[in-house]
């Protein structure tokens, strides 16, 4: 585990921003949700020794955040979602300062720099001042000086806010690359559903304060709720049958089979696809896929919050 | 085997994964050396040096520094030249040799108090470009996350901070005390005498700067605007300046006029000289008052840091 967190509080005066969160972070990309005010930034701050929480305990990378900030923070990569740079500095300049913080010496921070810079895209314009930049320019910046010190685990706050579909995904590229090639675990802190679904393969979801999921994203998705996506080969006029027989078992399908001979049908038993075989053998339709349907993320998310 | 052209991407993403691709794929692991998080403060100031010179009132201050150099220099020469003159063309023989050890003394206390008074207004005006709006613009900009998702502790940041508020300062001072000292033992002075002024006055020097960039960030840490902070921190100095100075007079007591920004540091170095009017318990009141301006102004200073949201508990 990259992360564990056990028992954590924090609370401000007379808000409790975490209550006795208890989370596993794996190694890979790991996805925290959660609408605003969830928590989620508090998370990240407490686990990046920003913020003392009131109770509890973190670990990060085998360290101890409260103990040793300094230690995790120089193993680790954040970019925030808000504005994070230095006036008048170019962005060789601040990848460069960011990474004689994190302890490498000059000469291979700046080498670093213009390598990071070049990954995440920014050529020529990475002389400029980081003042100018648009907002897509800055979000690579960001990226780029987060990731510049060879962080073992990356925290990535809103990383795709602000871009256009083209940048957004390069951005998801890039996300993607740093675990496949770079091996560096990321955990992404994001409102894009979509995002997450493309990019992660672990979900923690926050929801005033609380964990309300922590797990794989498969595990997530595949929770469904009890119905069957089936494809049938498509006799339109064996259908009405076939809708006969599935009410006659029982079963409710939904929505009206289209033109390829899909159907959504909920079983009586959400466990036994049973009476779907049953009405298909009736019908004499010929079932070509048959498996638990499973929820897209947004679905997912918000009937874990309700 | 042809390499793949760096205009082109050099690798695409199944159609799984998202659809952008990495144009560079020269970022790798680093397994060098790291060294020790006690020398952010260094790296803080240092890249804060470098972006304050493309200040153009920095560099406007800075030259105004070597014009104020030179001309002081000019005038500290002609001055010392003279007693030396008069003494080895003979006149006045009776007490001659007297009148020069006076000269002599005299003109290394000369160092001390031309090396501050030459510098004053560069010093004052680099303080201000440097100092009195660099915790403002770093809370503008979001830079202290930035600082502190680094292993950068508040302390470490603010030793940074100062450093860089009196870095440029610090730089035309010490030029200034050593051409001043040079010129003394070039004109009069023994090595001795001129070592002693040397490091007298770098002891001024450094009093000096430290309150003024203290003072500095104290103000610079109570707001988000660099020019407000510049404005209190230009009034704190010239408005603490004539207010010390009225109610000193108005109440007819000198060591109400060493209280100030400015004129402790002043009193601290007559003291040093041998030339302060005060005597007994207020004889203490210009070195307190120092301590207090930047004792006080850290306290401020480290008490807002440890207030900002993202360092919080």
């Amino acid at each position: 585990m990259k992360l564990r967190v056990r028992s954590l509080s924090r609370r401000y005066e007379g808000v409790t921003a975490l209550d006795d969160v208890t989370v596993s972070i794996p190694e890979g990309r790991t996805a925290l949700l959660g609408p605003n005010g969830a928590g989620k930034s508090t998370l990240l701050k407490c686990v990046l020794g920003l913020v003392r929480p009131t109770s509890g305990d973190i670990e990060v990378l085998g360290l101890d955040p409260r103990r040793d900030p300094l230690g995790v923070r120089a193993r680790i990569g954040y970019m925030p979602e808000d504005d994070a740079h230095l006036p008048d500095l170019t962005a060789v300049e601040l990848c460069a300062y960011g990474a004689e913080l994190a302890g490498l010496p000059p000469r291979e921070a700046i080498d670093r720099a213009h390598a990071a810079l070049f990954y995440v895209g920014l050529d020529d314009k990475r002389y400029m001042p980081v003042q100018g930049y648009s907002t897509g320019l800055r979000q690579r910046t960001k990226l780029a000086a987060a990731i510049v010190h060879d962080p073992e685990l990356l925290f990535l706050d809103e990383p795709t806010n602000g871009l256009d579909p083209a940048s957004r995904e390069e951005m998801l590229a890039l996300i993607a690359d740093l675990r496949e090639r770079r091996g560096c675990s990321v955990v992404l802190s994001t409102h894009l559903l979509a995002d997450v679904e493309r990019v992660c393969d672990h979900v923690v979801v926050l929801a005033a304060g609380k964990v309300v999921a922590d797990a794989p994203l498969d595990e997530v998705l595949g929770r469904g709720d009890g119905r069957y996506l089936v494809r049938v080969k498509p006799v339109a006029e064996r259908f009405a049958a076939f809708e006969q027989a599935l009410r006659d078992l029982g079963c409710a399908s939904e929505p009206s089979p289209d033109a390829r001979g899909e159907w959504i049908i909920r079983p009586a038993s959400p466990d036994d696809p049973g009476p779907i075989w049953e009405a298909a053998l009736r019908a004499d339709v010929q079932v070509r896929h048959l498996a638990p349907r499973k929820a897209s993320l947004d679905e997912a998310f918000l009937r874990m919050l309700a | 085997m042809a390499l793949p052209s760096p205009d082109r991407p050099t690798t695409t993403a199944d159609p799984k994964s998202p659809a952008g691709v990495v144009h560079s794929l020269a970022y790798t692991r680093y397994a060098g050396a790291r060294r020790s998080p006690a020398f952010a403060p260094l790296v803080i100031a240092r890249y804060a040096l470098m972006a304050q010179l493309r200040q153009r009132g920095v560099k406007v201050a800075l030259l105004l520094g070597l014009v104020s150099l030179a001309v002081c220099a000019a005038i500290l020469g002609a001055k010392w030249s003279l007693p030396t003159m008069a003494a080895s063309a003979g006149f006045g023989e009776l007490g001659g040799a007297g009148q020069l050890a006076r000269a002599v003394r005299d003109g290394e206390a000369d160092v001390l108090v031309w090396a501050l008074r030459a510098q004053i207004l560069p010093t004052f005006l680099l303080t201000l470009w440097c100092g009195a709006g660099a915790v403002s613009a770093d809370l503008m900009a979001g830079a202290f996350q930035f600082h502190f998702s680094r292993p950068v502790s508040p302390g470490g940041y603010l030793a940074g901070r100062v450093v860089s508020a009196s870095g440029w300062a610090l730089c035309l001072s010490a030029v200034t005390l050593l051409v001043f000292s040079v010129e003394r033992l070039a004109f009069q002075s023994t090595p001795l005498g001129a070592a002693r002024a040397l490091g007298l006055g770098a002891v001024a020097v450094l009093l000096e700067l430290s309150s003024l960039a203290a003072v500095a960030l104290g103000v610079s840490s109570l707001t988000r605007r660099k020019g407000l902070a510049q404005a209190m921190f230009a009034a704190i100095a010239f408005a603490g300046w004539v207010l010390c100075h009225s109610l000193g007079a108005l109440l007819g007591k000198e060591w109400v006029k060493s209280l100030d920004l400015i004129s402790c540091v002043d009193g601290v170095v007559a003291q040093l000289n041998h030339q302060s009017t005060l005597h007994g318990g207020a004889a203490f009141v210009p070195a307190l008052a120092w301590l207090g301006w930047t004792a006080g102004a850290l306290a401020l200073a480290a008490w807002q840091l440890s207030r900002a949201e993202v360092n919080r508990g």
